[in-house]
């Protein structure tokens, strides 16, 4: 495959509200979870959590429809369409919220306003980031939704790689969302998998920390000579072994690790740096640990990126591909906060300073519920 | 007191609904092993997850990550003695 | 070539004050082993993928791509009710089931598949968007077969379903679960071919170049109205219209499995887009 260009990028986290400021942030290795309270159950929920660093209140419903907008608008922008092109501009959204949130408010004011006339899942957003996105960006082209928990925006992403490789489309919009809702914290606590510090492939792991994350970019067939970035090519794959893990003994995780190599015709040892997807539960980072030992006899450098803005779930990819990438074109291979004691069960050791990020290729791996593993390829090319 | 057999009886019905197992609560034994490929049941982690919360919900006990907590879940039995402790919620 | 191999529908109305149609006994024939954690929605993906698949030797890379325009409804009411009515924190299983890739799953695990497993939705079009990734996967030789499916779930009480989806009162809803398996590669089956037109007048020229007496016609609903209508009223004779009169959010789907399964003749093509998208077409052959 030639693969695309990433032309223009957006990005608000905990890092910051634009791109650039997140990857410098990250370069200081900047780490911000707040303490986050849900008082409304029994037994009060708390636990750190990334926030975008907005000023308004997390369950504010308009947040929704005021952070999506500018992220987007940011990566057009960067990428220097044409009025024409935005027109037509295909959208591939990933997401494992939606307007979860949104619905949530609703039907919260509705049982105490109306409680006899409150109907649950009062929208069914699927459809509602596109909606906001077109009608406030002025797009028109085709749109692509994908709900595949934790590597949604992989998938859309994926897509809209190939769809440009066919020639359907010349510049395409990839985003991902996730904000703030009850669903996600609450069905995470039940879950017992949110820990209290995040430590990614070490010992003393014991599990995952949550984010908000938007982030946009814009995949084009051609650029201008001074591009450097290029997403060329990925694999997907479902592993039936469980609903919540990759299976442990890392065989699922190999096999698309080798797919996506194979697929771009890139020996291993021609690796220059991995961006995990590091979730910090005790069984994740083993599937993925040993997946990666399969492949790789001689690691490159890992990079975890969670520490800094969370697991976004849904809109991960996208996330930390902008970060990942902008990383990679200030020169830097990304440290991960948080990793201290390696753990002998797993064998891998992300770099806890960052590290000189030679050209040549990368590639970011995502697993998500449903057993669903995408690994992408990113080439940094020499100037 | 709750009474200890009843109690039983009522988590085992518990057990069925929470993890649609097609049993009946006298198929059960108190000292089958609930969760893991060794235990007659064929439960797992998430169905571990699905009984600690229903038991949170309805007996007000916690059952999280830590040793103490987690061996409640060994079996009925071990279940009841946890609910009917004295142990903190 | 991509050719449509084989095809199921399921269309099942929902009527005023009767239950939902029980789906545990059509699935005992048809799943490996008995599933349990599942809600209504992987009950229909599995109850439609299953019946498609049948008889049909699957590829290891067969990928699956689901859409759906309200995906598992049911299983998201009961989550949101659970924690913003009951104040109480979800169920495990209603969580996970809320994520997207569950129905998937249990279809992969049924038909013994482990390659790709796509969930996409474009609300009442995606059926044009889970066809458009699938056919692209085939078209760059990612996989060679794909098992497409659109699944619909009604959640009761219907009156609200209704208003979630801002539907008049009268509407009679319906269940949906349409799959078609699609291979690359030469058989004697149906041929299905997507092309994309940046103009309308591009596309008219091609359906009349196309059109033979006796094919069939339809005009997605996210159509773009002008299109559609010059469209009706130069393929009249052909034109393919809700043959249940019953509703859900992926009506395409419905028309083009019935369709299939039916037994009709001639060329069905289904059409799409809007002067400033472009226009696609989707050409199944006799």
């Amino acid at each position: 495959m030639a693969g695309a260009y990433i032309r223009g990028v957006g990005l608000s986290c905990a890092l910051g509200e634009d791109a650039e400021s997140c990857v410098s942030a990250m370069q200081r290795m900047q780490v911000r979870p707040v303490r986050l309270h849900l008082d409304e159950f029994d037994e009060p929920l708390q636990m750190p959590y990334y926030r975008i660093p907005d000023r308004s209140e997390l369950f504010d419903a308009g947040r929704f429809e005021r952070l999506l907008p500018p992220v987007a608008r940011a990566a057009v922008a960067q990428a220097g369409l044409t009025p024409e092109e935005i027109h037509r501009l295909p959208m591939f959204i990933g997401s494992s919220c939606f307007s979860v949130g949104l619905s949530e408010s609703r039907y919260a004011s509705a049982l105490v306003q109306q409680p006899e006339t409150a109907i649950p899942m009062p929208l069914c957003g699927y459809q509602d980031i596109a909606v906001i996105l077109q009608r406030t960006l002025g797009c028109k082209g085709d749109t692509y939704t994908y709900n595949t928990a934790c590597t949604s925006s992989a998938n859309a992403l994926l897509a809209a790689l190939r769809m440009i490789e066919l020639g359907w489309y010349r510049h395409t919009l990839v985003a991902g969302a996730e904000l703030a809702n009850r669903t996600t914290l609450a069905g995470f606590s039940g879950l017992q998998v949110v820990a209290e510090t995040l430590r990614p492939f070490d010992a003393a792991r014991k599990g995952l920390l949550m984010g908000e994350g938007i982030g946009a970019v814009v995949l084009s067939a051609e650029t201008d000579s001074a591009n450097r970035l290029r997403v060329i090519g990925g694999a997907s794959n479902c592993d039936t072994w469980s609903v919540t893990t990759a299976n442990t003994d890392g065989n699922s995780v190999a096999k698309v690790l080798n797919q996506a190599l194979h697929q771009m015709r890139v020996q291993p040892r021609q690796v220059r740096g991995i961006k995990a997807h590091g979730t910090a539960t005790p069984a994740g980072d083993a599937a993925e640990a040993l997946g990666l030992r399969q492949v790789f006899p001689n690691l490159p450098p890992v990079s975890v990126l969670k520490p800094y803005l969370g697991h976004t779930l849904g809109a991960c990819c996208v996330n930390e591909l902008i970060l990942y990438a902008g990383a990679l074109l200030h020169g830097f291979l990304p440290a991960t906060p948080g990793f201290e004691t390696p753990d002998p069960a797993l064998g891998v050791q992300p770099i806890t300073t960052p590290e000189p990020a030679p050209d040549g290729h990368y590639l970011l791996n995502h697993f998500g519920f449903g057993g669903n593993n995408t690994v992408l390829a990113l080439e940094k090319i020499a100037p | 007191m709750m009474d200890r057999e009843q109690l039983k009886l009522e988590l085992k019905q518990m057990i069925i609904k929470e993890c649609e197992k097609d049993l009946r609560p006298e198929q059960i034994p108190d000292d089958a092993i609930l969760i893991g490929s060794q235990g007659s049941l064929a439960l797992d982690s998430l169905d571990a997850l699905q009984i600690a919360l229903a038991v949170k919900q309805q007996y007000g006990k916690r059952i999280d990550g830590n040793n103490q907590t987690r061996a409640a879940l060994t079996s009925v039995n071990s279940l009841a003695d946890f609910i009917l402790s004295d142990a903190a919620p | 070539m991509i050719k449509l191999v084989s095809a199921s529908h399921y269309l099942q109305p929902v009527y005023d004050h009767a239950a939902l149609t029980s789906l545990e006994a059509p699935l005992k024939g048809l799943c490996r082993e008995p599933f349990r954690r599942i809600d209504r929605f992987i009950q229909l993906a599995l109850l439609g993928s299953a019946n498609c698949a049948s008889g049909r030797n699957l590829r290891p890379d067969c990928g699956i791509y689901l859409g759906s325009g309200l995906g598992p409804i049911g299983n998201n009411i009961v989550t949101q009710e659970q924690l913003i009515r009951d104040l109480e924190i979800p169920k495990p299983f209603n969580f996970i089931n809320t994520l997207g890739s569950s129905a998937g799953f249990y279809v992969a695990r049924n038909l013994g598949l482990q390659g790709q497993n796509f969930f996409i939705s474009r609300r009442g079009a995606s059926l044009q968007a889970v066809l458009s990734a699938a056919m692209a996967d085939m078209l760059l030789g990612f996989v060679t077969q794909a098992l497409v499916g659109v699944v619909e779930e009604v959640a009761l009480p219907l009156d609200a379903h209704r208003l979630r989806q801002h539907l008049s009162q009268d509407i009679l809803l319906a269940e949906g679960s349409h799959w078609l398996l699609l291979q690359s590669g030469a058989s004697d089956s149906r041929s299905l071919d997507l092309k994309r037109f940046a103009e309308f007048a591009a596309l008219e020229d091609f359906l009349k170049s196309a059109w033979r007496t006796g094919d069939r016609l339809c005009c997605a609903r996210s159509m773009e109205t002008h299109a559609a209508e010059a469209m009706r009223r130069d393929f009249n004779a052909g034109a393919l219209s809700d043959p249940a009169s019953a509703f859900h959010d992926s009506l395409e789907a419905a028309w083009l499995a019935a369709f299939v399964t039916g037994g009709e003749q001639g060329n069905l093509f289904l059409v799409d887009g809007h002067p400033e998208r472009g226009w696609s077409l989707f050409y199944l052959g006799a």
